[in-house]
């Protein structure tokens, strides 16, 4: 698995550097630059972190495509390691990257200083737990089409489609509460983060065993 | 001694297309051509075995190990040159190598370096930037130089120009000395098998059509050609026949049951001769009647 992990971020470690060094040099200008004087230092925390997220998409984008295009599951599928492993290999180059960001994004509330309170702390877990909440359910989405039918992923769309729904029905309500602020308001707290790491850390079980159970490994 | 491979009722079914139950095995240190038309199931069959498509029933066993995509022990056995060819495609042919070396105790640098060589392969050059008999060369070395003891080839030379066929099979030849190996080959290019081939199993719509050894099948088969003034005779063995008023053409996949009948008939002037390999494939695979195990 480590061999996987160490091969995947040797082959991509162009993309890993410019996406981080956008980060960091982003994160430079930030500090440097008078939009800290303009604005309060959350709110530039927050702009700053909108264009590390977008570097980070973007990685995940060129990483995903060039996998795809080079059929890198097959390749990893020949090898002799178990399927389980290899299904958690894929998962860690995520979180590891993931986690990389959500680093970087600390450092910056701490060098803006102002906001690092233990709200935004919570608020930080609960983004990247759910930045990964998100991306591992185009993992799972995508591996559902490996069953040679469509049924499972049907069903998947259809749950998330239920969950939609379900948001904007309670948002549009508005009589009890926003369904926005019914799902966001939580990530402040204590409680909520620790949901959306939970939650995150099913995914991430769950892709695997979605990943292991697969019927093929061509693509 | 385990079976290089046994396969017992697999079936991977397809909305348009089943494999199976397909019954299969190879003993060590022989060499196994797989024949058949495009779509018959060679390719489907070889991912199974290799681990790229899960079956829907059935088992597989590889030197006595069952094919167990979380167990992968077995996979130290076995080189496999598949119908497309995957790498780092940004890394160089060595890279690559070096990649898959760290995963196989058995690699040999040497051997992949000696083999690249022969077969004049850059190894320098990026993976996307090889040709595509390049890069089957470099797939094959990445089979070889892990001293596999079961090689599942699909297609293998697909894309190579007939020097580096040639010294492919060369290479093939050299590997089989020692009597251990077992080689699954597949391909709808006769000739090419028929060199190499102890054995020869031919499937048409995911169905082993025939298994037989190559040279019973050449020993066997027979064009025989005859005049005869008789009419609705049922004749021995026989997958083909043409006629043109007295005189037959038949094709008999046992020559010696045919020539008796003719004999007991009171034929005379009854001619015979071998057919090719390829011959006899086509006449199989056309859904010849009689067709038998050998």
């Amino acid at each position: 698995m480590w061999k996987v992990l160490k091969a995947e971020f040797r082959y991509h470690k162009t993309a890993i550097t410019a996406t981080y060094a956008i980060g960091v040099l982003f994160l430079i200008a930030t500090l440097l630059s008078d939009i800290m004087k303009r604005m309060d230092s959350p709110m530039a925390t927050w702009s700053w972190m909108s264009v590390v997220t977008s570097a980070y998409i973007f990685l995940l984008i060129h990483i995903g495509s060039h996998d795809d295009t080079e059929k890198r599951d097959r390749l990893h599928s020949l090898l002799p390691i178990p399927r389980q492993k290899l299904g958690m290999a894929r998962m860690a180059l995520l979180l590891l990257f993931q986690t990389g960001f959500g680093i970087i994004g600390l450092i910056g509330v701490m060098a803006v200083g102002k906001g690092l309170d233990r709200g935004f702390l919570y608020y930080m877990l609960s983004s990247n737990a759910f930045f990964f909440l998100t991306v591992a359910l185009i993992a799972i989405y995508l591996d559902l089409g490996h069953f040679g039918r469509n049924t499972y992923r049907r069903i998947f769309i259809g749950l998330l489609a239920l969950l939609l729904i379900l948001i904007i029905c309670l948002t549009i309500s508005g009589n009890i509460i926003s369904g926005l602020e019914y799902i966001f308001e939580p990530y402040t707290t204590p409680a909520g983060a620790a949901i959306f790491v939970l939650l995150a850390a099913g995914l991430f079980y769950l892709d695997v065993v979605v990943f292991t159970r697969r019927k093929s490994y061509l693509a | 001694m385990s079976k290089a491979f046994e396969f017992k009722n697999l079936i991977k079914t397809y909305p348009d297309f089943q494999l199976g139950p397909l019954n299969l095995d190879l003993a060590p240190g022989i060499v196994l051509g797989f024949v058949g038309p495009n779509g018959s199931g060679k390719s489907t069959t070889m991912h199974c075995l290799a681990g790229l498509v899960r079956p829907d029933s059935g088992s597989m066993e590889i030197y006595g190990r069952e094919n167990d995509l979380n167990d992968p022990a077995w996979k130290f056995d076995i080189g496999y040159v598949g119908d497309i060819h995957v790498f780092y495609e940004s890394w160089s042919g060595e890279r690559n190598l070096q990649f898959l070396a760290q995963f196989y105790p058995n690699w040999s640098h040497e051997f992949a370096a000696k083999l690249a060589k022969r077969l004049d392969l850059p190894l320098q050059k990026k993976a996307k930037e090889l040709s595509t008999g390049n890069r089957a060369k470099l797939a094959i070395i990445a089979a070889l130089a892990r001293a596999p003891k079961l090689l599942i080839l699909d297609e293998p030379t697909a894309g190579l120009d007939p020097v580096a066929r040639a010294e492919f099979q060369d290479v093939l030849f050299e590997l089989m000395v020692d009597g251990e190996r077992a080689i699954f080959y597949s391909t709808h290019i006769l000739p090419e098998i028929s060199r190499l081939a102890d054995e020869l199993a031919f499937l048409q719509n995911g169905r082993i059509v025939l298994r037989t050894a190559k040279d019973d099948l050449t020993e066997k088969w027979r064009k025989i050609t005859f005049r005869l003034s008789r009419n609705n005779l049922k004749f021995e063995s026989v997958v083909s026949h043409q006629r043109e008023g007295n005189d037959y053409q038949v094709i008999s996949s046992d020559f010696e049951a045919t020539l008796r009948q003719l004999h007991e008939l009171g034929v005379e002037n009854v001619q015979h001769s071998r057919l090719s390999v390829d011959e006899i494939a086509v006449q199989i695979l056309k859904g010849g009647k009689n067709v038998e195990s050998a």
